[in-house]
């Protein structure tokens, strides 16, 4: 899309349009909810919290400040829903051994990936919501650290550590 | 790795009812909210403003008077432009702050702890939240504010202190050791901290709620039996997860992540526990809005920095909500207090915003810096927030500078944004604020010697038809932050890995595909300049004077290609200046071969925590983590800690340990002739001067551990 295209969308959806709201969500959808499976764990909760984004950002937009902004707004907004779901799991601890898992990694990867998958799949919760945001959408350490609220030296440090760990959990 | 990590997110497909063809149904299943909550808050403000009732006193959340005591606070704050902080220490101190009190006693001690703002700060105070939201709304950073409390209370913290730095005294004698810090009695935080009785550890392998008390007999160098403390029963109703630890006397302070997802409210508390019999007593607990960035202590008083979002609770707050609910306000100002439930938040009168907001675009955070006397924890003796972001902060003897990296849209340069703290026993207050080009790399990039502030960054220079490439430089400030004297233009192309300031030199590793070592000469401050530098293989993430005439060096060792292959240890010969050598390197590097895969690393590469040096007792210990594959392609992963001398003019392995446990040693300090390493599920015990192991025990723990 455009750049023009684009701000006229971001203009047009803060006075309420559907459509234009719909085309701007068209370029993110795919990264939402990736991000959001891979930080969950599991499509339900993923769609959930992708729904959830897309109810609130889109009832708030009106707020947004700046166009520029549209894309890392609206992942903040995902990532305060995924931090609430995993709030929500680590009251119930999650074991990653539980035969669902076996059959998201089993259904969702092929056999390939499934080592990696697995291994991503043991990481922390924020490492994960980090790494997706970092390799899937190409967010700078700096804009995750804005849409996570954490510190931008902490994002870089656990970045450069989770994928050392990756390495070392599949051993390459 | 990456396009691996890639293709793996990439597998899930997306749920036809998320495709954005068919999102349009699942906004129209639901309303679209049509009041504006800005105007309520406006409305609210106004409102509350009108009231007069002259009276001070905390805005006690929980309480149903909370509206009248929001209301006093802001007339206070109307009347008298300069924060009176009063009202909030003693709110959280004890019940009689619900009491009114008469506004003579209030401006008797408004006299003594005004925020006192020099007038070139380039900060302005809020004197009421309805300002506060304002700011807001013009889409702004935001800065802080001062608490204050009664004579009595600050006489009998002082006589406190006194009197524990007395039975400090008056203890055997023991050699431990602490945490490295970067200024002499500044003390730095961590996760393993040691006294005579036993070390305090928790994994930096996992966010865990528990710590462990491990009794350590430095007679026979044998561990007694550990002892877990979880911290979640102290901060009830909310996640949380240990981040660092301080000891100070008989008083280990914890600091821990707390996180109440209900109302979004991101914090940070301290729990301080008595450990003079070596088991941990809770005796005090503080909370402050905010995520932990870092801390430092001096005697008892610890300086806590953290960094509050506010923008995403501001703008998302259903219209429904109560904005002058507790939960409202505390997810949009910052506080502080005892507990979440018995905190209060700032005062208004003393938010500082940057002068000329009326301009800015960009909705940023508070930075909350307070100072806590750690014998009474639960009423800070300041608190002040700034608008603004942080990363790296530095702490000298008087002043906590704080740093925040800036995007200068206008000449396309990353900026670093440094504010001067002055900090004295507990009391912290802006005082200057001034701007660099270029990006700090960490607290070591900083120094404050003989009234000047010394920093280097990295910054990108722009050449061509877009191209550009990064540079170097080193700034000296005066305390008003202004740029005295500079160097720019160190090392074009290569970007700073660490640095290190002694007194009138700096030395400064700069890298690309190898590691020049320059030697800055800063002993006239408006003119500095480079004196030599000296080129190595790899480079050092970590420098520390290892003798008037030595610097070692810890870092990562690489090919001539730069390409990293390993660990290297340095010592570089800097008794002149001008002729900057290495006396000798180490280096433990992979073998890589077609048929199997190795790899050697050490979490001290990106940790300096995790080394432990002492040029007295002449230790250079880190962990290792060793990777193999062997032609079978079995993986297998090695955990080991190394402890390693410097004689002869070489470095000389003493002897390592291996891990054995799930987990890879993390840490590890000396206690007399002994070494305790510590790696998450494992403690082990070795005998300093041979490495010979003493005693090895294994934890059990609930925490998950980010290795499982």
């Amino acid at each position: 899309m455009k750049t023009d295209d684009f701000r006229k969308d971001v203009n047009t959806a803060v006075r309420g349009d559907r459509e234009a709201f719909s085309r701007l969500y068209a370029l993110v959808y795919e990264e939402l909810y990736r991000t959001a499976f891979y930080s969950l764990r599991n499509e339900h909760d993923a769609a959930d919290a992708v729904s959830e984004t897309v109810l609130d950002a889109f009832n708030s937009i009106r707020k947004l400040r700046s166009e520029e902004a549209f894309r890392s707004w609206i992942f903040k907004i995902l990532s305060a829903k995924i931090k609430r779901k995993q709030a929500e799991y680590s009251k119930s601890a999650v074991d990653i051994n539980a035969p669902e898992y076996e059959s998201i990694l089993h259904e969702n990867f092929k056999f390939e990936n499934q080592e990696l998958a697995e291994a991503m799949y043991r990481i922390e919760d924020e490492d994960r919501l980090i790494l997706s945001l970092s390799v899937l959408s190409g967010y700078t350490g700096d804009e995750i650290a804005k849409i996570c609220r954490i510190n931008p030296s902490t994002v870089r440090s656990r970045l450069m550590r989770t994928k050392e760990k990756l390495k070392r959990l599949i051993g390459e | 790795m990456s396009d691996k990590i890639k293709k793996v997110l990439e597998t899930p497909e997306v749920p036809d009812r998320l495709k954005p063809e068919n999102i349009t149904e699942l906004l129209d299943a639901v309303p679209v909210r049509k009041r504006s909550r800005i105007k309520t808050v406006t409305a609210w403000c106004t409102a509350a403003a009108a009231c007069l009732v002259i009276t001070v006193g905390a805005v006690k959340f929980g309480s149903d008077k909370m509206i009248s005591e929001q209301t006093a606070i802001m007339s206070a704050a109307d009347s008298k432009p300069f924060g009176i902080t009063n009202g909030i220490s003693s709110g959280v101190k004890d019940e009689s702050a619900d009491e009114a009190v008469s506004e003579e006693s209030d401006s008797a001690s408004a006299d003594k702890y005004t925020l006192q703002i020099p007038e070139t700060l380039a900060f302005e105070q809020l004197g009421s939240y309805e300002r506060v939201y304002e700011f807001y709304r013009k889409g702004i950073r935001s800065y802080g504010d001062i608490i204050g409390e009664d004579d009595d209370e600050l006489m009998i913290n002082s006589a406190d202190a006194a009197e524990r730095n007395e039975s400090t005294v008056s203890e055997e004698a023991s050699d431990i050791s602490d945490t490295y810090s970067q200024a002499e009695g500044i003390s730095e935080a961590d996760v393993i901290k040691a006294n005579k009785k036993g070390v305090y550890y928790f994994s930096t392998h996992v966010y865990g709620k528990t710590f462990r008390y491990v009794p350590f007999d430095s007679r026979n160098g044998r561990f007694g039996e550990p002892e877990e403390t979880d911290i979640s029963s102290y901060i009830p109703d909310a996640e949380s997860g240990i981040r660092e630890m301080y000891l100070s006397g008989d008083i280990l302070s914890v600091i821990v992540y707390a996180y109440s997802g209900e109302d979004y409210a991101y914090s940070t508390a301290v729990l301080t526990f008595d450990v003079s019999d070596g088991s941990p007593e809770f005796a005090g607990s503080y909370i402050q809005s905010g995520v932990y960035i870092s801390s430092r202590m001096k005697d008892n008083i610890m300086y806590l920095v953290t960094n509050q979002h506010p923008d995403y609770s501001f703008r998302f707050i259903s219209d429904d909500e109560d904005i002058t609910d507790e939960k409202y306000m505390k997810r949009v100002l910052p506080f502080c207090g005892e507990s979440f439930e018995n905190s209060e938040c700032l005062d208004p009168s003393c938010i500082l915003v940057p002068k000329g907001w009326d301009d800015r675009k960009y909705f940023e955070s508070f930075v909350n810096v307070s100072g806590i006397d750690v014998t009474s924890p639960s009423v800070p003796v300041s608190v002040v927030s700034v608008a603004g972001n942080t990363e790296e902060i530095y702490c000298s003897q008087e002043n906590i500078y704080l740093t925040e990296i800036n995007y200068n849209s206008e000449n396309e340069y990353y900026e670093t944004g440094i504010t001067r703290f002055s900090a004295d026993s507990g009391t912290v207050s802006p005082q200057a604020s001034g701007r660099i080009n270029g990006r700090v790399l960490n607290q070591f990039s900083m120094d404050e010697y003989k009234g000047h502030f010394r920093v280097a960054t990295t910054s990108f220079v722009y050449g061509d038809r877009g191209s550009g490439w990064p540079s170097n430089n080193v700034f000296v400030l005066d305390m008003d932050m202004n740029t005295v004297g500079s160097i720019t233009g160190i090392a074009e192309k290569e970007t700073i890995k660490s640095v290190n300031f002694q007194g009138d030199t700096g030395y400064v590793v700069t890298y690309e595909r190898t590691d020049p070592l320059f030697a800055v000469n800063l002993s006239d401050p408006e003119n500095p300049f480079i004196t030599d530098e000296f080129k190595i293989n790899g480079f050092s993430t970590f420098m520390r004077k290892w003798s008037d005439d030595l610097l070692l060096g810890f870092g990562v060792d690489a090919d001539e290609d730069g390409i990293e292959t390993g660990i290297k240890l340095t010592m570089f010969d800097v008794s002149d200046d001008s002729e900057l050598n290495a006396v000798t390197t180490y280096s433990m590097n992979a073998e890589k071969s077609r048929r199997s895969y190795h790899s050697v690393y050490s979490d001290a590469v990106h940790d300096r925590k995790a080394l432990l040096i002492s040029p007295e007792r002449n230790i250079i210990g880190f962990p290792v983590v060793e990777a193999i594959r062997d032609e079978d392609n079995n993986p297998e992963t090695k955990s080991a800690y190394i402890l390693f001398r410097f004689e002869d003019g070489q470095f000389k392995e003493t002897g390592q340990i291996k891990a054995e446990g799930m987990y890879p040693f993390d840490r590890a300090v000396y206690i007399d002739d002994y070494i305790c390493m510590f790696g998450g599920d494992t403690a082990v015990c070795a005998e300093i001067s041979e490495m010979k192991e003493t005693d090895r025990i294994y934890f059990e723990t609930n925490d998950i551990y980010l290795w499982d």
